[in-house]
């Protein structure tokens, strides 16, 4: 008996018992591989009966509100995500206006081109404007954002872009970072929570451009900052604590429902094989 | 492949790649728990688990837009982003070895031997390669298609079943194993 022959029956049981047979029925139909197929069939059923923990009602909701706010946050108008003032908009709107032709062309210049000047000249103008912290902070990660927008545009054009140009972002988040952290916890949690998704936007186009024989300091750089405004989020949600028992996040097993067989357990299908995309709430 | 995906999914992620805030919920509630089980047995922590779960919605709605349902089943879209961020998990850490809080230990109160069993069953799927716990979790936990699991592999539909042997028939002798330890 060869192995493939062996592997090809270990692969039908599988199928077979998935779609409801039963051991014996399977077994039956190789006799010969009986001796070799059995206790694999058995250590996939004690697969099949391990604890399926989910995440906590509370993890589950907080997951779905990061969700819900990093969507939200994607379709407001610019504006209304920096919280301008009509005042301040219509002073934007006039700059914006008197220079459209060549922060088009500026755009598409990419951060570092020529016509750089007048988008830094228009970022600086908002800031003078900004009325408060917050709205300074907000600017920042916007002008942040804004980067990386173009840069993901560059993605894989020639040439790609630099880890210079790549670099110059760690910066400017880090001038961002300054000012939401002068900020109460309150409002500091939703922008480090935005900031969170920009290293992941960045770490993004980083994996995009490199391949193998690039240098993965930036991308362990990005990795290492995203930890730490993760810890920081944390602790500014109150989650710092050592683990104790059933740590945050993991429904135990119900052990009437979840733990395994004792002694040999007997292959049967799958628990609650769905015909759809999961076990869903 | 993609014909398989369920209608009311794909509709779901057209609606997505409209802005659609319930859809997205949606999408969360349906995968969320697979999705929190496949980081809590990669990585043995249930904190970091919830944490990369919420982090492969947030890629999800990053990259929505070059989602196409002709390539892979949404779901394994989905597996294939878990399983980027398990590896630069363990690209920034070494190999996590087993907590020892989740075994065991010797002249420990007599556990319940389903306990034994789970935790047995738990520290051997820990020690086999990456990739034979991969298709462990993927096609017996998560009970995904073999279709699905090779395009999140990237590998052929014959190589995920010869893998999927492999990984059994490893386990079968990690578990005969430890059985002599434990018992």
């Amino acid at each position: 008996m060869s192995g493939s022959e062996l592997e090809s029956a270990f692969n039908d049981c599988i199928e077979a018992l998935r779609a409801g047979k039963s051991l014996e029925e399977c077994l039956a139909r190789y006799p010969e591989h009986r001796a070799e197929l059995e206790p694999l069939l058995r250590v996939v059923a004690e697969v099949w009966s391990m604890p399926r923990p989910g995440l906590s009602p509370a993890a589950a909701r907080a997951g779905e509100a990061r969700l819900r706010q990093a969507l939200a946050a994607r379709r407001r108008p610019f504006y209304r995500r920096v919280g301008l003032g009509w005042a301040a908009a219509a002073a934007l709107i006039l700059v914006a206006f008197v220079g459209f032709g060549t922060t088009v062309a500026a755009a598409q210049g990419g951060p570092e081109g020529p016509l750089s000047g007048l988008k830094v000249a228009a970022e600086r103008l908002q800031l003078a404007i900004a009325r408060s912290p917050a709205e300074q902070a907000d600017l920042r990660l916007a002008g942040v954002e804004r980067r990386l927008d173009t840069l993901a545009a560059q993605v894989g054009r020639t040439p790609p872009p630099d880890d210079g140009t790549l670099s110059g972002f760690e910066a400017e988040l880090k001038t961002a970072l300054e000012k939401v952290e002068e900020l109460p916890p309150p409002e500091a949690a939703s922008r480090i929570n935005r900031a969170i998704g920009l290293i992941a936007r960045q770490r993004a186009i980083i994996e995009a451009t490199r391949d193998e024989e690039s240098d993965s300091g930036p991308l362990e750089k990005l990795s290492r900052r995203e930890k730490e405004l993760t810890e920081k989020l944390r602790r500014l949600a109150g989650k710092d604590g050592p683990r104790t028992g059933s740590p945050a996040g993991v429904v135990p097993p119900d052990p009437g429902k979840d733990a395994p067989r004792t002694g040999q357990a007997t292959p049967q299908s799958p628990p609650g094989r769905p015909g759809g995309p999961g076990r869903g709430r | 492949m993609a014909g398989s995906e369920p209608e009311a999914v794909r509709k779901l992620v057209e609606r997505l790649k409209g802005g659609d805030a319930e859809a997205a919920a949606s999408l969360y509630r349906l995968y969320a728990d697979p999705l929190y089980r496949y980081f809590v047995y990669q990585t043995r922590d249930p904190d970091l688990a919830a944490d990369l779960t919420s982090e492969v919605f947030l890629r999800m709605l990053e990259n929505i837009g070059r989602y196409n349902h002709r390539g892979i089943p949404f779901r394994a879209w989905l597996f294939k982003i878990a399983q980027n961020l398990v590896i630069d998990h363990y690209r920034e850490q070494a190999k996590l070895a087993p907590r020892k809080a989740d075994l065991p230990e010797a002249g420990a109160e007599d556990p319940e031997p389903a306990d034994v069993d789970r935790d047995r069953l738990v520290a051997a799927l820990n020690r086999l390669t990456a990739e034979q716990r991969q298709v462990v979790l993927l096609r017996f936990v998560e009970d995904l298609e073999i279709k699905e699991v090779a395009a999140i592999l990237g590998k052929t539909e014959g190589a995920v079943k010869a893998l999927q042997h492999r990984a059994i028939a490893a386990l079968r002798r990690l578990l005969e194993g430890d059985r002599n330890v434990w018992v």
